[in-house]
């Protein structure tokens, strides 16, 4: 009776991609005149590390809980590995493990009690590797929930979302209310699980979480995703910028390749490099320079770029 | 273990003190309350009925059924403990369903699991169903159980002297007043509180579709506590105004508190045994015993479905 396994395991549009976990097309969500989505659309990829920033009210939340039936779209599509997210929710749960931002636990439970009943409720669930990673929390599981702290109950939370064997994981905020040590230790099982072959959607306001642990990011504003940064690629950009002695006329037709340039007054140059620094390197020591500064790129920068873009 | 199953363990977990504590007062309350009664000599209480006499419009049944055991043991369905107990189970297992998990936060991590939202109403609602069921069989049990174990004192008919050849009887009034020991059990048999227990668990029924009908469409459950008591006031002021004057009587239509009954249905299977359970009045459109526990099951059926389609089509908001 009321079963949930009913449906067929064979992803019924598998036309979304092979190494695609999730694709979401131009999803809206309209409450009256606020347009808390506004034509989102996203891909993430068979086992990568996704990052989702945004400021407040971006619409991070919101498209995480549109994706798994919370929340009924205004328009748009979205599949989950390779099931319709609006059409198949249930399956589509199957696969995902997600910790909401404020979800809470049953308060009357102890923190066992809670492990078990989340860890059988879900059919890729363990009792076992949620006691592991409690362990690895350090929690207390003979308290009950209404009486554990805040962090306490976020570590708990944590335990019953990783301990999930799902192909997908969505973190939404998955280190509020943690010490930096555990903190380290949710990243470091972030990292794990993309060793074990599992995809995660890491939402976070905490720009460093997601550059140490992402493959990828998009960045949320006003309901749309404004820009999707590649971190591997981001590693490897600097920025440089400098003053020269001398206004220099032709500067622009004497630039390597390599170098992008973003700004130029007077005499006040910022640049891009992407690769190697070796030639741009010779480049610049053959310039009059008077002063000269260069930093490897930050998602910070690109963010507050597209935001100011986006404002603009 | 299926989802199913789970769920109802969640469910019972968390509505067992309250379903206990319920059960306990509903098991003890009419118990005591029937052995209170058999201390008494009913007929002591003829005078003080007959001071009511002006508010009788306001009863379902004469007052002097209130002289009789099975009367008297029938109040038992008015006492406010009895009512408050039950609309407790239901207002309180009702309004958790949306609102009170909303609110909690622990809808969040419950639905991100596999678990279809009409899954999660059938489990409430059948822990819920049998809470009332079981609150209202432990009333029931409580009545049998008091009026099995407790004896009343009754007046024996003075002795008569025949007039010859008139055949006429008349008591001798000097006659030595005779008292005897009866089991309250020949006197007010536990089947005839059994429609009454029956439309006591439908006016639960009714009050948990209303509850939760309430829940499925709201994040706060102070809100939907609220408003269900709002309802059942204004109902029951609706009925009483019904009551009061002939030119209101009218507003009984539109109040669902009429159709609680208790007292009428024990007058109806003392006075019509054949057709107490009918669901006319034989001869007329008025309901019957049957007709007031289906108005209430049929008022609960419908907004319990009609919840039902609203949580399962609604945004659930993110937690509070």
């Amino acid at each position: 009776m009321l079963e949930v396994n009913s449906q067929p395991d064979t992803p019924p549009n598998s036309d979304v991609g092979q190494g695609v976990m999730l694709a979401a097309k131009e999803i809206r969500k309209h409450y009256g005149l606020l347009k808390a989505l506004d034509g989102c659309s996203l891909q993430v990829n068979k086992n990568e590390v996704f990052g989702l920033l945004g400021p407040n009210g971006a619409g991070k939340t919101t498209f995480i809980r549109t994706l798994l039936g919370f929340l009924r779209p205004t328009s748009g599509q979205a599949w989950i590995d390779g099931w319709d997210c609006f059409r198949e929710s249930i399956r589509v749960r199957r696969s995902v493990a997600y910790l909401p931002a404020e979800g809470e636990l049953f308060r009357s439970l102890r923190g066992r009690d809670a492990l078990t009943f989340f860890a059988s409720i879900h059919p890729e669930g363990s009792v076992e590797r949620a006691l592991q990673i409690a362990e690895r929390f350090e929690l207390d599981l003979s308290r009950k929930v209404g009486y554990m702290s805040t962090g306490m109950r976020q570590k708990l939370a944590l335990s019953v979302v990783l301990a999930n064997r799902t192909p997908f994981l969505i973190l939404d905020e998955p280190t509020a209310n943690l010490d930096p040590t555990t903190r380290a230790t949710v990243l470091q099982l972030v990292r794990e699980a993309k060793q074990g072959g599992r995809t995660v959607l890491f939402s976070s306001h905490v720009l460093s979480e997601i550059e140490e642990v992402c493959d990828r990011a998009a960045i949320m504003n006003s309901g749309r995703v404004v820009e999707t940064v590649d971190l591997h690629q981001l590693r490897t950009v600097h920025r440089i910028s400098g003053r020269l002695r001398s206004n220099h006329p032709d500067f622009r037709s004497n630039l390597p390749k390599d170098i992008e340039l973003v700004l130029q007054d007077s005499h006040q140059l910022v640049m891009h490099v992407q690769g190697p620094l070796e030639n741009v390197l010779h480049w610049l020591a053959s310039q009059s320079f008077e002063e000269l500064k260069m930093e490897p790129i930050r998602l910070r920068q690109v963010y507050d770029r597209m935001l100011w873009d986006t404002k603009a | 273990m299926t989802i199913f199953r789970l769920l109802l363990k969640k469910y019972l977990a968390e509505s067992w003190l309250l379903l206990l504590s319920c059960s306990v007062m509903l098991l003890i309350f009419p118990w005591v309350r029937i052995w209170t009664i058999s201390q008494f000599d009913l007929s002591g209480f003829e005078p003080f009925l007959a001071q009511l006499k002006l508010f009788e419009k306001f009863s379902p049944v004469p007052l002097e059924q209130f002289l009789t055991y099975p009367g008297v043991v029938g109040l038992n369905f008015d006492e406010p403990i009895l009512i408050l107990c039950t609309l407790v189970w239901s207002i309180s297992r009702g309004s958790d369903l949306a609102s009170g998990e909303i609110g909690r936060g622990t809808m969040e991590m419950l639905l991100a699991q596999p678990v279809s939202r009409i899954t999660v109403v059938a489990a409430h609602g059948l822990v819920s169903v049998i809470g009332l069921i079981m609150l209202v069989s432990m009333h029931h049990l409580g009545t049998y159980l008091g009026i099995e174990t407790n004896t009343v004192t009754v007046v024996q008919p003075a002795p008569t002297i025949t007039v010859p050849l008139t055949g006429i009887s008349i008591p001798i009034p000097w006659a030595p007043v005779v008292t005897s020991q009866e089991p309250l059990s020949n006197l007010a048999p536990i089947e005839l509180f059994l429609a009454p227990t029956i439309n006591l668990f439908s006016l639960g029924f009714f009050v948990l579709g209303l509850s939760i009908f309430f829940s499925s469409m709201d994040q706060y459950r102070w809100r939907t506590i609220g408003l269900t008591i709002g309802t059942y006031i204004v109902q029951l002021v609706m009925f009483i105004l019904a009551k009061s004057t002939p030119k209101l009587a009218f507003i009984k239509y539109f109040t669902l508190l009429a159709a609680y009954q208790p007292d009428w249905m024990i007058q109806q299977r003392v006075r019509e045994p054949s057709t107490a359970w009918d669901f006319w009045l034989s001869g007329t459109w008025t309901l019957s015993t049957l007709g007031y526990i289906s108005v209430l099951m049929t008022a609960g059926i419908v907004l319990y479905v009609a919840g039902s389609i609203i949580f399962c089509r609604r945004d659930i908001p993110a937690p509070l």
